[in-house]
Parts: structure tokens; sequence; C-alpha cells
């Protein structure tokens, strides 16, 4: 008998399981489009039906359309992270005046939108001022507080929109134009948002009426709970200008994801192309047997890229224990990072000392950071240093072999989504190990319980920096910290200095691209953030994204890290655009 | 000695509930001998390789986490047993009480009983228990999710119960305590109760039976205790883990080998237990 | 008519009191499925956060959950009483209604047909093992099937999976039908959705013969001593008629409340066969509404579940003594 976990083995037995289903594939893309010009994703979903079906409005609560329907949309620009390199779209240039309070994007010429009307700096001003005074009224649209607290008008001239600032805003630019990660506006066609009374009830789509009314060379025609069609219009503005070449996708099918083993199958029968992460389990036989299927990394280790939400075990500094800083870096150093990759990840991903994506646009300052967390020992494993710090800060062992001061128990519960389970039990069992009794758990309310402060620890990502250090260091300010009971969103450490503060407010106003202004004052603000330890920077997080070649190719790829391979970023319809047809 | 000997021959005239036994002996020894014999603290992760098929070193093999798989099942069945005793017992208890309540005393009360059976008998009990368990996760221990789990188990008893009290409260000598002028409490306690023991046992292993079934089932999708090892949640990791296209066959198959062997037992012992109660059962069945 | 009376009230008792709970359970737990669904949404969406507590006000006041709770149940009765399921919470804006008209024909078609399938070979099973003129392996096989009787449908689901599916490949590892096979009626398609169906039904027909065999024998025993039968015997009616015509059919009555008093539980463990084979049914949309505390889903599918049980068996109770004609006679009497 082979070794059973043998990747031939699976790869065999995935084959064998949907042979049959595959003839009943074949039969239904007989249609019009044929399979070698339809791209299929495996995309996000509720288990085994999507989400929020026809609910294209990009900006109402709740909307899912990054399940596939925002491949339509386009970006001002686009944004890759891998090389720091933005790449213009639907706007050819942005400027800053001197002191960040204003900028003036300029659009481009002879864009279109799908019913004919062209494009025009009046459509972006409308998208943004609709945001702003959304923002200051009602709240009820995404991004639209956010839009709200930072801009004063919106005004079009011609091919210029000029947005004005109540201050110094030098990241508004990367974080609201450039479509990258979950950053990124769509912009909405004004002659139809308009009329809309209630937009964040507008669901905005029809396929008769063409809705999404878009920019992109694609048609949302059909949209079931198990099904996402989108056909190519050949009218596209950006090949009819001679802007890009008309993307050789002809049709986009998105089917649900629903979990890992049924997107393996999926790729691995070439019923998808795509899909959304695979764990290394399954993805590492996927690769090594079949020739066909690649990874950002080809078929060797990591099998993906690095993402922007890096791992952390978050406390609630508010919470004692955790509100002295001894028992949390007491914590910090019972955690060995190699044991948990070794086993979570079967060593295919890499430790993290900081809370940055290991981005090459943050490379430097993960170079800075990281000795900073060594001075001070946090980069090992150190169980006597760890009891000696617990022993200082007043407790002792009780009979069970944890740590307790006048008889409580240093313990309490992890939090986090179910994702997360694999690495938070490992955690969990490393942090009994050393003392502390603690239990990792992903309930219906955990993220509930992590937001309002209920919960004392939790599992959660970076979602922040990607092109310089700001928004992460920003997630620690005093403004984002709230009493245990009130809600706040998306950081919960609840911990502060006002020093860190000062620093960090003085990175606020400098342009993102000024390193050397920026370094020493980031070396002084971490060096706080390592004396206090707010959180336990564990590991990076990949997307292990299995990506077709019987179809398709110029996957991105490290040698051709042309844009972020996730298809449901907002960089999607990039990604798309470039793909191309396999001989 | 006698007893003993009077067991051992009914037990020779019953063969379903002597093989339920044996099965079920075999379990619960399996289960104490093992956690005497084995490092139990090798059930938790990273105390392994992970993923490795069984072997000399790893008899089980180990799961993704590093498990030892021996030590999982050997506790987990255990923890199973448990939940399925107190979620069963409890169940039991309060049916019992209920059936008898409404039985004896019949009038309004057993109206407002046998009503309230009757609607908790017709809602589909997974489905209340999925939506309590989800609410209460955080938090949820074995010993809790067994009481959870009691809520379900009592419905079956308290209905049966009470046709058995309303048939028994006729029987002459009932009626003799009743007119010889014994309280209405002993009644119940020193007549009724003891002709209801063979009633209670066999609903007591039903109920046991019915508890596991439910206690799996949350687990399996992941909405049982927090760090417990139970047969349960080793089927949740299992699932959530991919361990059918990693090709793990140990880790699917030793769980549930474990659960249908438990589940066949208590069966094989419910079943037995019936031609305990009726002998006329059995009789029947044997004269075709 | 006093007992129509009883039924129909026990029947509006049952699903008020399901209704209630429902409504409450959720609530045990101090948390805001507004909020959970946003930020699950916003995951690894970008921007500060600020404004999300606005936005969770907002967006809450359209499912009516800013007002007291008293109003919330009143407004949710009422809504029941128009079948009314409202918004999903989660999958905003699609109705719930919808949800469930989705997942419930998935349900529907694998629980009817395997539950049928079941009965009838069961209630076959239990009537010839106690029959004279039965041949041997009739006797011999029953027990087996009694004892896999004993085992949760999804545990069996598990090892058929493993074996047919994973080892041997002859049938998809879960999922309704095949990816890109949409909904337009074909032969192929047809084929496709029976292929997917075929282990999560196979495993429930071979737990559930043996509760119908095991309740069929016994209703055979005592039917057997019934004077038509010894006057079909003394007539030399042949063996088959007698078997079908006599004992079968009169058996089958008691079986068939047992069916509708079973209904509940058949589609509990039907449940977790779902969630086994990621089946797009019912019991897969309830976990996710569950894990996503989306109320008004919850609500709608134990709503619809329990109407749909007691409905039956309110049907069954109300018709039972027109079908039996020993229980229509002592009515009249």
């Amino acid at each position: 008998m082979p070794h059973p976990t043998s990747p031939g083995r699976i790869a065999r037995t995935l084959r064998l399981a949907s042979a049959l289903a595959l003839s009943a594939t074949s039969a239904a893309f007989a249609q019009d489009v044929p399979r070698e010009d339809t791209l299929i994703l495996a995309a996000n979903s509720n288990g085994p039906e999507f989400g929020s079906v026809g609910n294209a409005n990009p900006y109402a609560p709740g909307n899912q359309v990054n399940t596939a329907p925002h491949l339509a949309y386009e970006g001002l620009f686009y944004f890759n992270s891998f090389t720091r390199e933005t790449i213009p779209w639907l706007a050819t240039d942005a400027v800053y005046n001197d002191a960040f309070t204003e900028l003036v994007v300029t659009i481009r010429d002879g864009v279109t939108w799908s019913d004919g009307t062209a494009f025009t700096a009046g459509d972006v001003a409308f998208t943004l001022e609709l945001l702003r005074q959304n923002g200051a009224g009602d709240a009820n649209l995404s991004y639209a507080v956010d839009i709200a607290n930072q801009l004063t008008a919106v005004t079009a001239e011609g091919n210029a929109v000029t947005i004005a600032f109540n201050g110094p805003a030098p990241r508004f630019l990367q974080d609201y134009l450039k479509m990258h990660f979950g950053n990124g506006l769509y912009i909405l066609p004004r002659h139809v948002f308009e009329t809309v009374e209630d937009v964040a009830a507008f669901t905005f789509f029809d396929a008769a009426k063409g809705w999404p009314l878009v920019t992109g060379a694609y048609d949302v025609t059909k949209w079931t709970s198990t099904e996402i069609n989108m056909d190519r219009r050949d009218d596209w503005w950006g090949a009819t200008t001679g802007f890009h070449a008309l993307p050789e996708v002809a049709r986009i099918i998105a089917v649900p994801f629903n979990n890992a083993d049924r997107g393996a199958q999926l790729v691995q029968t070439d019923a998808a192309d795509i899909t959304r992460d695979l764990p290394v389990g399954l993805i590492r036989p996927l690769v090594q047997d079949n020739e066909s299927i690649i990874t950002f990394t080809g078929a060797s280790e990591p099998f993906g890229n690095v993402d922007w939400w890096s791992t952390s075990l978050y406390f609630n500094s508010l919470a004692a224990p955790f509100d002295d800083a001894r028992v949390r870096r007491a914590v910090g150093l019972a955690v060995d990072r190699a044991q948990l990759i070794d086993f979570a990840y079967e060593n295919a991903s890499e430790p993290s000392l900081t809370p940055y994506p290991a981005f090459g646009a943050l490379a430097d300052y993960i170079a800075t950071a990281e000795p900073l967390a060594a001075e001070r020992g946090l980069d090992r494993q150190d169980l006597d240093a760890s009891a000696a710090l617990m022993e200082d800060a007043g407790f002792g062992r009780n009979s069970a072999g944890f740590w307790e001061k006048e008889g409580v128990e240093v313990g309490g519960e992890i939090h986090s989504i179910t994702a997360m389970g694999p690495l938070g039990t490992l955690v969990a069992e490393q942090l009994r190990r050393a003392g502390f009794n603690v239990s990792f758990v992903s309930a219906a309310d955990s993220v509930a319980r992590i937001r309002d402060g209920r919960a004392v620890m939790s599992l959660w990502g970076h979602h922040a920096s990607i092109g310089d250090p700001y928004a992460t260091l920003n997630s620690y300010t005093c403004a984002q910290v709230k009493p245990i009971g009130e809600p706040i969103y998306p950081f919960f450490s609840r911990w502060c200095n006002a020093e860190y503060d000062a620093i960090v407010e003085q990175i606020r106003v400098l342009s993102p691209d000024d390193t050397s202004a920026i370094m020493p004052l980031f070396r002084q603000a971490m060096s706080i953030w390592y004396d206090e330890v707010p959180e336990i920077p564990l590991a990076q997080w990949y997307h292990r994204l299995p990506m077709n070649t019987t179809y398709w190719t110029n996957w991105p790829t490290q040698d051709n890290p042309y844009i972020q391979p996730a298809f449901w970023l907002t960089s999607g319809a990039y990604l798309i655009a470039n793909l191309e047809k396999a001989d | 000695m006698a007893d003993i000997a009077r067991s051992l021959a009914y037990l020779r005239r019953n063969p379903t509930l002597t093989a339920g036994l044996v099965l079920l002996s075999g379990l619960v020894l399996g289960t104490l001998g093992g956690s005497l014999l084995i490092d139990v603290s090798t059930a938790y992760p990273m105390s392994a390789r992970p993923a490795k098929p069984p072997s000399a070193d790893l008899p089980f093999g180990s799961d993704t986490a590093g498990r030892d798989l021996l030590a999982v099942i050997v506790i987990g069945t255990g923890q199973t047993m448990k939940i399925g005793l107190i979620g069963g017992g409890v169940g039991v208890l309060i049916g019992a009480l209920l059936g008898l309540v409404a039985g004896y005393f019949r009038g309004w009360v057993d109206a407002v009983i046998s009503t309230v059976v009757d609607v908790a008998l017709t809602i589909p009990p997974l489905l209340v228990l999925i939506a309590i368990a989800a609410s209460l996760k955080g938090g949820m221990t074995v010993n809790s999710m067994a009481f959870i789990i009691a809520l379900m188990t009592w419905r079956e008893p308290a209905r049966q119960i009470r046709a058995q009290v309303l048939t028994l409260r006729e029987k002459p000598y009932v009626l003799t305590a009743r007119l010889s002028g014994q309280s209405e409490l002993e009644i119940v306690f020193r007549e009724i109760l003891p002709n209801l023991i063979p009633y209670l046992a066999a609903n007591f292993v039903i109920a046991t039976g019915t508890a596991i079934l439910s206690a799996v089932g949350l687990e399996a999708i992941g909405l049982g205790a927090n760090n417990a090892v139970t047969l349960g949640s080793t089927i949740y990791w299992m699932m959530t883990e991919s361990a059918f296209l990693r090709g793990m066959w140990w880790w699917v198959l030793e769980p549930v080998t474990v659960l249908i062997l438990l589940f066949i037992a208590i069966y094989m012992i419910s079943l037995g237990m019936d031609e305990w109660a009726n002998p006329r059962l059995r009789k029947r069945g044997t004269s075709q | 008519m006093r007992h129509v009376l009883r039924r129909l009230a026990l029947f509006a008792l049952t699903i008020w009191a399901a209704a209630t709970l429902t409504f409450v359970l959720p609530r045990l737990a101090p948390q805001n499925p507004v909020a959970e669904a946003l930020a699950q949404a916003s995951l690894t969406r970008g921007g500060s956060g600020t404004g999300f507590d606005q936005l969770v006000a907002s967006y809450g006041a359209r499912f009516g959950l800013d007002r007291p709770v008293w109003e919330q149940y009143l407004s949710y009765l009422g809504d029941i009483a128009r079948l009314d399921l409202n918004y999903s919470i989660s999958s905003f804006p699609t109705r719930v209604s919808d949800l469930i008209a989705q997942a419930l024909p998935w349900t529907l078609g694998l629980l009817v047909t395997s539950t049928l399938i079941a009965f009838v070979l069961g209630s076959i099973l239990g009537a010839l093992v106690v029959w004279p003129g039965s041949p041997r392996w009739i006797r011999q096989v029953t027990p087996v099937f009694m004892v896999l009787s004993a085992i949760p449908y999804y545990l069996i689901g598990l090892v058929l999976v493993y074996f047919l599916a994973f080892r041997a490949g002859i049938f998809p590892i879960g999922g309704g039908r095949t990816v890109g096979a949409e909904t337009s009626i074909s032969l192929t398609g047809f084929v496709d959705i029976l292929h997917h169906a075929f282990l999560p039904g196979l495993s429930i027909v071979l737990t559930s013969i043996g509760f119908w065999a095991l309740g069929m024998r016994g209703v055979a025993i005592s039917v057997q001593g019934e004077d038509y039968m010894t006057f079909g015997q003394a007539r030399a009616l042949s063996e088959r008629r007698l078997f079908w015509q006599y004992s079968m059919r009169n058996a089958l009555l008691p079986q068939v409340t047992t069916l509708g008093l079973s209904l509940g539980h058949i589609l509990t463990g039907a449940i977790l066969v779902e969630v086994i084979f990621s089946y797009p049914g019912i019991g897969n949309l309830l976990l996710r509404a569950v894990t996503q505390n989306d109320y008004f889903t919850i609500y709608g599918i134990v709503l619809v579940v329990t109407l749909g049980i007691s409905l039956a068996m309110l049907i069954l109770d109300l018709i039972y003594p027109l079908l039996d004609p020993r229980i229509r006679r002592t009515a009249r009497a």
C-alpha cells in the first residue's frame, strides 16, 4: 500500500471523484461560450451558496459585491503592493498641493460607461460627494463617515476633480483612489444614482437594464445563489480607444467555493481556474502532482503570496491581568512561533515579529523593527523568563499548574474566526503548557466579544499598512480605544500611550513616500510598542491560491508579480484584463 | 450468589441483552483501562508529529495538530459516554417526575403537562439545540453541554411514564392501598414507583443513546465544548481539516467505528430490556 | 368534534411555542447580528472603521432591531400570521422565503425519496420476516438492518463517503450538483443531481429500513391472529394475495401513523447528513444562519419546519379515522 498521504494518491482520488461529474459540466457549457474562453472562479460564499445575491451597490451595507460582480467595476488607479508601482486606469494622474490639503485627479479621455454615456470628472466628484454628504447625515453607506471626516468639498471642472481636505491628508490618494486589497472606491454613474432616493437600499442590479452600469469590460448577465455569469462587452472603452487590448476572457463564471475540499476538487478537475485559499495540506499535493496547477511560488513553499492580514495574538489591555505589561510580555515569551508554523502550516509560512505584512514596500521598516523585538527577547520562546516575569508580577502557580493571584487564575478564551481554528488551538495549547489557562473559541458571537472587549484575547490579522507603516501605527492610538463594553473596530488592543500618540501624529502629516523622515519616528514609536507589548505578532498570512493553467496563463507569480492574484480584491479587474488564453 | 446465578441464567436466555452488555463493557474497559495505561496528555495538540498513519509508536496514528489519536479515542470515548449518561439521566429524571405527576394526579395538572409534552414533541429538538448551543458556545463545557441536551431527552420518558402510571393507578393493589388510608405520597413512592423501575431503566438507556446522538451531532458541526476531547470533536476536526482528501483514513474510521459500536451496544441493550420488561414480546417473536 | 378542536388548538399552540422559542433563544447571547454581519463583511475591507457604529445602527433599523424587544416580538408574531418571513440579515436584500424556497426542494427531494424507499422496503421486510412462507435469507438479513438502524445517518454517511466516494471514486464527495451544471432541465442535469444525492440518500435508507421493519414486524404479528386472516386462509386464497391484500394492507396503517410521528426525527437526522455532504438544503442553510446570527433566517427555517411537521401530523390525525374502518366504527358507536 502506498504512503497514505502521498500526493499521487490524493490526486487520483480527486480525479476519480469528479470524473463522472465532469461529463455533466461540459454539457452545460455547450451554450454559446466555449470552455476555453470561459474563466471559472470558485468564489467567496456562505456555505454552498452566494450571499447577498443581486446587490451590486458597492456602498450598500452588507453587500457582497466582491464575490465576482466587482470585476465589472474599474478603479481610478491600481496599486501593486509587490513592486510599489501605481497603475493609472480611469485616471491618468493625481497631484497633491504642498500641504497635502488638496488633491487634483485628472480623468482619462474617451472612457465611457456601458450604456455609451461618457465617463467624466463629474461622476468622480458625484461619488465622493454622495459619500461625504451621507457620512455627515444618514451615515448608512460604507466608507461614508471616513470620507466625511476628511473631505470638505469636491469639485469637477473639465477632466479635473479637485478634492479639498480639512487638514493634511497625504494618504487619501493611496487609501481611497488606488485599488489594492480591500482599499479603493468604485466610481458610480451619476446619471443613474442622482435620481435614487435611498442609496443604501438601492441594489443596482437588473440584467435587462444593463445594471450594474459600469465602465468595465463585463456585464453581469446572471446572478443566482449558485452561479454568477459575466459576459464581455466588445465595445469596452479600453479596446475602442486603444488603451488596453480587449480581455481574452469572454465569459466569467463564478461558483460557490463552499469549502477547501470542494475548492481543491474543482481546480483539480479543471472545473475551476482559480479558487479561494486552500490549506497547505491540500495545495501541496495539488501542485506537486499536477503540472497544470501552479501557485504564486510555483510548486514550492510557501505556495502563495503574503497578504496584508499578518496574524497576531491580541490582548484586551484594559482587562486584568492583561493590563499589566509584564503579564503580556510573559505570554509573548511562552509562544514558540517555529512550532506553530510547523504544525499549523507544515512549515510553509514565516514567523512574524512585527505587526506588518512582509511586502517589499515595508521591508525596510520590518528590518528596523525586528532588532527592537530581539533586543527585548521577544523573538524566541523562553519559559524561564516568562515564569520569572509572572512571579515578579505577583503570581504563583496553583495546584493545576496555572498562574494565579489572590485566587484568580490567569486565563480565558482566545476568540477568533473559524479559519483561525488550527492556529488558535495550537497557540492555546502552548500557553496552557506555560501556565496560562486559555482555550480557543470561535463562536457565532466571537467577533462581537472581541469588538466590545468581553474577549480578553483574540487572534486577528492586521489589514492596515501596505505601502508605509502609518495605518498600522495609527491602530494603536488613543483615538481607537474605548472602555470595555463599547464596541471598537477593526483594531482591538485597547492599549494606548500618549508619548506614542505624539510620534504617530508626526508621521500622519508626512508623505507616505518620505521614508527618510518617517524611519526615525517609526523606530521611536516601535520601541514604545515593544516595551508595552500590546500584542504578540505570530505569523505572516499567505494567500494560497491554486491557479490552473489548462485554459488560462499569465497568472501573477513571484517572477511576474504584476498584481495580487486574489481575484476578490478590489484589483480583481486588472488581473482579469491580463490573463492570456492557453495555447 | 443465587442472585448472580439467576442473572447469568437469564442473560443466557436473552442473548441480545448479553451481547449489548458485553460490547458496552468492552468500551467502558477500554476507556477506563486505557486512561490508566497511556499518557492521556498526548490527546492534546503538538504531542506527536502531525498527520502520521498508525505505526508501532502511534498505534492509532496522529491528526494534523499532532494529537495522538489513541489517547484521543480513549479519553473521547469516556467523555462522550459521560455526556450521554448525564444528558440521558437528567432527562429521564425530569421526564419521569412530570409523567408521574401528570399520570397520578390527572385533572388540569395532567392537561397542562400533556399539552406541553405534545408541543415539545412536535418541535424538532435539534433545531432548538443548535440555536441554544450557538448562543451559549463561548464557555461551554462537557457538563453544561450534557445539561443542555437534557432539554430534549425528557419528552419521551414523560409521555411513556405518564401512560404507564395511568394504568398502574387503576391496579387492584393501588386501590387497596388507597382504601387502607395510605397518603398520596406513600402510594406514589411505595406502590407505583417500584413498578415503574423497568420502564425507567428502559427509558434511561434510550435517553442515553439520544443524548449521545445529539452531542455528537452538535460537536460535529462545531458547536461543542472548547478544548474538550470527545468523539464528536474528533469528527469535527477531521471534517474541517479535510481528512478525506488528505487520505487520513485512520482519522475518519477510528472515531466513527467506536461511535458505531457504542450505538449498537445501546441499541441491543435497549432491545434486550424490552424483552425483559415484556416477556410476551419475546415469546411471540420466537414462536414464528 | 371536540377532538378536532383540541387538535387544532394544539396545532396553533405548537406554532406559537416554536415561534417564541426561536425568538428568545438567539437573544440569550448579548450580540448584535447586524454588527456581526457587517464586521464579517468588512474583515478584509479597508477604511479606518470610523462610523461603524452609525452604519450598524442605521442598517439595524432596516430590520427593526432598534425597537424595544416586546415591540419586535409583536410585529414578529404579526409577520408570522401573514407568513411574511422578512429579509435575511446576512444576505440582504434576499428574502428569507427565497432562501428557504431555494433550499427546500433539495431537502424535500432527498428526504421524501429516501424515506419512502426505506419505508416501503422496511415495511415489506418487516412483514415478510414474520410471514411463514418467506424465504430463509429474509430472516438472516433483517437483523443486519436492525443493527444498522441503531447508527445515526451521518455516521453511516461518513463511512459511505470514505469507501464509495474517496476510495472507490464512484460518487462525488459532496455538493448538490456539478459546478456549471445549471438549472436547465435536461437528462444529464437530472442524472447529475441523482448522482450527488445517491450517497446521502443511501445513508438515510440503510439506517431507516430496520426501524420500519421492526415496527412492521410488531404489527404484522398481531394482524396474523386476526379473524380475517383465518377467514382468508379458510377460503384458500393464494399465499401472495393473503400477504399483500390482507396482511400488508392492514398492518400498514399504524406504520403510517409512526411515519407522521417520526417526521421530526427524520428531518433532524437529515440536517446533519446535509452538513456532512455539503448538500445545499435546509440543514446547511440553518447552520449558516446560526453561525452568522441571521435571526430572521433562523426564525423562518424553524417555523417552516415546525409548520410542515405539525401540519402533517394534524392531517394524519384528522384523516386517520377515515382510513381505518375499525376506528371509524368505534367512533360512531
